[in-house]
């Protein structure tokens, strides 16, 4: 059968997939990377409670593949909670969403605590010698510094965050692997199909890869 | 002291590994070719497990109506099995590249498929049925309208809850995730062939039902690829003789006892 | 205005400051000489809390900033610290290095924080710097930016923790001449050198340190042309 028409007659389908696969991955990378900036600093705090929980958050999330993670939020939870009620009818969407959030999230708080202590000590010094509290330093010394380098780690993650919307597929979210995969189910055009949907990640990933690099540039020039 | 921890990842690692390979059992073994004594023919079979009870995993062993159906029609025509599992929407797709040569999964023959693949004569005879909690008002096909419905991905539910406007339809890989979303509350039914709905209520679950009756009459057949037609025949034929010497009907009491309602008669 | 007593500091199993009392009266420059490891570092990042002391008190201007319910970064706004890696600020200008304490610690309005930083440029002599980025500056710049920043927060004490070691030699002068400045305006000061030169110019007591105390004090010329103490002499023959 003829490649085109198999695909653009399936690609109204395949695009609503790709659209809810960003909507995804946006409110997955904004949450993580909230989650991250916390508990980055529960690592990096003087008290000691604060340091355990942030260890205990890394360790489970990053210790769990995604999938099992997805999996226990979407299956598991709801036989002990209500959760169909309190979130009916989103209950699937934020599920898939928590989950990538809470994993992407471990990983982002490491990357923000090594861009944090990757700065200079003395930096923190001058800011409290200037009568600095720990807030203002990390505020406007150390963060806006760290910032950059965090950059390349940070989107390497998000990148990540992309393709793991992927396993939202089996709590059946209707992202664009899934929408492959359904509109396979009917026509069995495997090869055509799964092109697109190659095709359409890598469309997404790249511009993602060029923002990035954009921004890189423009912060070398304007900021120290 | 530095070492233990390492030892002991390693010792760990090395059961998981060693454990590996004792469940090899259920993909059986390389077959000798076509040359030697017998000349067996070898016959890739793939099967989706999650669906009692016409096929599932039971202590890591594959078995089920199917599976000894399509290993009765074998040994009738001196084939070998070479048994593999694989999620249900994948089975089609395999056929189409000869990855496998026959796939076993409650398939209904649909003429849509029938264009992709070959099917055997009908084995069983089925239909869709509506699975509820018991406090349910939903009575029939026409109440699921504003609901919301669990299936599984590419069955025949699916088909039909996609063409049904004003239904909200979950895909899920695996008909336990769909149950299970009907428990969860997630959904208010599951629509899945008749025997595998039954088959949920009567291994413990009390707190749901069918209603509606059967939706659709359906047959299933066993999936050949297109590109080996002799198989085809074989395939037919084993089935015919299984039929003619009542072996069929002993297998299909085994797995159904006495509820004729999917029994192909002649 | 600084009163010390009896600090100790351990690193460790390691006493690094041993039983140190000392009193720096208002208006008065301290200059602090020692061998490296003898603790005169520590001993300045005690002053502002950059270091704990494991006993003992210190306190600044009646305030024992020591004392566990000191909030610190109310000390430190009359504290000012010069370091001998300067630490300005990478990613903001001169102008914002030296803005910044002035606007988000002392509330103070943007114009006018600008203005008292020009004026503090102007006494360290760089005005024309004022939109340059540190990295773009020579070292002696650069320090001289960081006193004109420590200087900007309004201090009644400031403190030098060898200023002028990471320079190189003929910057040395042009930092020198803003402290000397400095000092000769009434800043009490407390600097951490080996520039015997600045000790005797505007000196007007001189601290040795060896192994964390104190060993010898007096003005810079006592010190320098009758030292008492054998390591003194050891340590000044060294390197005058």
């Amino acid at each position: 059968m003829n490649f085109l028409a198999i695909v653009s007659a399936a690609m109204p389908q395949l695009l609503y997939g790709a659209r809810l696969t960003i909507w995804f991955s946006i409110a997955a990378i904004i949450l993580a990377t909230i989650l991250g900036l916390i508990f980055a600093l529960f690592k990096l705090s003087s008290i000691q409670l604060l340091r355990k929980i942030g260890e205990v958050y890394v360790h489970i999330f990053r210790g769990l593949p995604l999938l099992v993670e997805i999996f226990y939020i979407y299956f598991a939870l709801p036989m002990v909670l209500p959760m169909h009620r309190w979130f009916d009818p989103y209950f699937a969407p934020v599920a898939g969403v928590i989950a990538l959030a809470l994993n992407e999230g471990a990983y982002i708080t490491e990357i923000i605590r090594a861009g944090i202590l990757s700065v200079d000590r003395g930096q923190t010094e001058a800011a409290l010698s200037i009568g600095m509290n720990g807030f203002q330093t990390m505020r406007f010394i150390v963060l806006p510094q760290a910032f950059k380098r965090m950059i390349p780690p940070l989107v390497n993650q998000f990148i990540q965050t992309i393709k793991d919307t992927s396993l939202l597929s089996a709590i059946s979210l209707s992202e664009l692997t899934r929408q492959g995969q359904i509109v396979i189910s009917t026509t069995f055009a495997s090869l055509q199909i799964w092109t697109a949907v190659a095709a359409i990640y890598l469309a997404v990933i790249l511009s993602l890869t060029a923002l990035s690099s954009y921004m890189e540039r423009r912060l070398q020039i304007d900021k120290r | 002291m530095r070492k233990w921890p390492v030892l002991i990842v390693v010792l760990i690692m090395g059961l998981v590994l060693a454990g590996c390979g004792n469940s090899g059992g259920k993909t059986a073994g390389t077959s000798t070719g076509g040359n030697e004594a017998g000349k067996q023919e070898v016959i890739k079979v793939a099967a989706d497990t999650t669906f009692p009870p016409f096929e599932m995993e039971v202590n890591g062993k594959v078995t089920g109506f199917d599976i000894d159906l399509i290993n009765a029609i074998a040994a009738k025509e001196n084939l070998k099995v070479q048994m593999q599992t694989m999620d249900f929407q994948g089975l089609i797709p395999a056929l189409q590249t000869d990855t496998v040569d026959v796939a076993v999964a409650g398939i209904t023959i649909t003429p849509q498929r029938a264009q992709m693949v070959n099917f055997s004569n009908p084995y069983y005879h089925s239909g869709l049925s509506i699975l509820v909690k018991k406090d349910s008002n939903i009575k029939g096909v026409s109440d699921l309208k504003g609901k919301t419905v669990a299936v599984k991905l590419g069955t025949t539910g699916d088909i039909m809850m996609s063409k049904m406007p004003g239904v909200n339809v979950k895909r899920f890989n695996n008909i336990d995730d769909a149950y299970n979303e009907l428990q969860n509350g997630g959904a208010q039914a599951v629509l899945f062939d008749n025997p595998v709905n039954q088959n949920y209520i009567n291994t413990g679950h009390n707190n749901v039902k069918v209603v509606g009756g059967l939706l659709t009459g359906e047959d299933y057949g066993i999936a050949v690829t297109k590109q080996k037609p002799e198989l085809l025949k074989k395939i037919n034929d084993g089935l015919a003789r299984l039929m003619a010497s009542g072996e069929y009907e002993q297998l299909y009491r085994k797995y159904f006892k006495s509820d004729d309602s999917g029994l192909i008669k002649k | 205005m600084i009163s010390v007593k009896e600090i100790t500091k351990h690193f460790g199993k390691h006493m690094v400051l041993k039983n140190i009392s000392v009193e720096i009266a208002p208006r008065e420059v301290v200059v602090i000489i020692g061998p490296s490891g003898s603790g005169k570092s520590t001993f300045l990042r005690c002053l502002n809390g950059l270091e704990t002391v494991s006993s003992g008190q210190i306190t600044i201007n009646g305030v024992e900033i020591t004392h566990s319910k000191t909030n610190l970064s109310l000390v430190r706004k009359e504290v000012g610290m010069v370091f001998q890696r300067f630490n300005l600020f990478h990613h903001l200008s001169v102008m914002e290095n030296i803005t910044i304490g002035p606007r988000q610690v002392l509330k103070m309005e943007r114009e006018e924080a600008e203005k008292r930083a020009y004026a503090l440029l102007d006494k360290v002599g760089l005005r024309e710097k004022a939109h340059a980025y540190p990295d773009e500056l020579s070292g002696g710049q650069q320090q001289r930016v960081a006193i004109a920043r420590a200087l900007a927060m309004n201090p009644i004490v400031m403190l030098f923790d060898e200023p002028t070691s990471a320079l190189d030699p003929e910057m040395v002068g042009e930092v020198l001449a803003v402290m000397k400045e400095l000092a000769r305006e009434g800043m009490t000061m407390v600097v951490v050198t080996h520039e015997m030169g600045f000790a005797r110019e505007v000196g007007d007591r001189v601290l040795f340190m060896d192994e964390g105390c104190i060993l010898e004090e007096g003005t810079p010329d006592q010190l320098f042309n009758n030292p008492r103490e054998e390591r003194t002499k050891l340590f000044l023959s060294k390197i005058l």
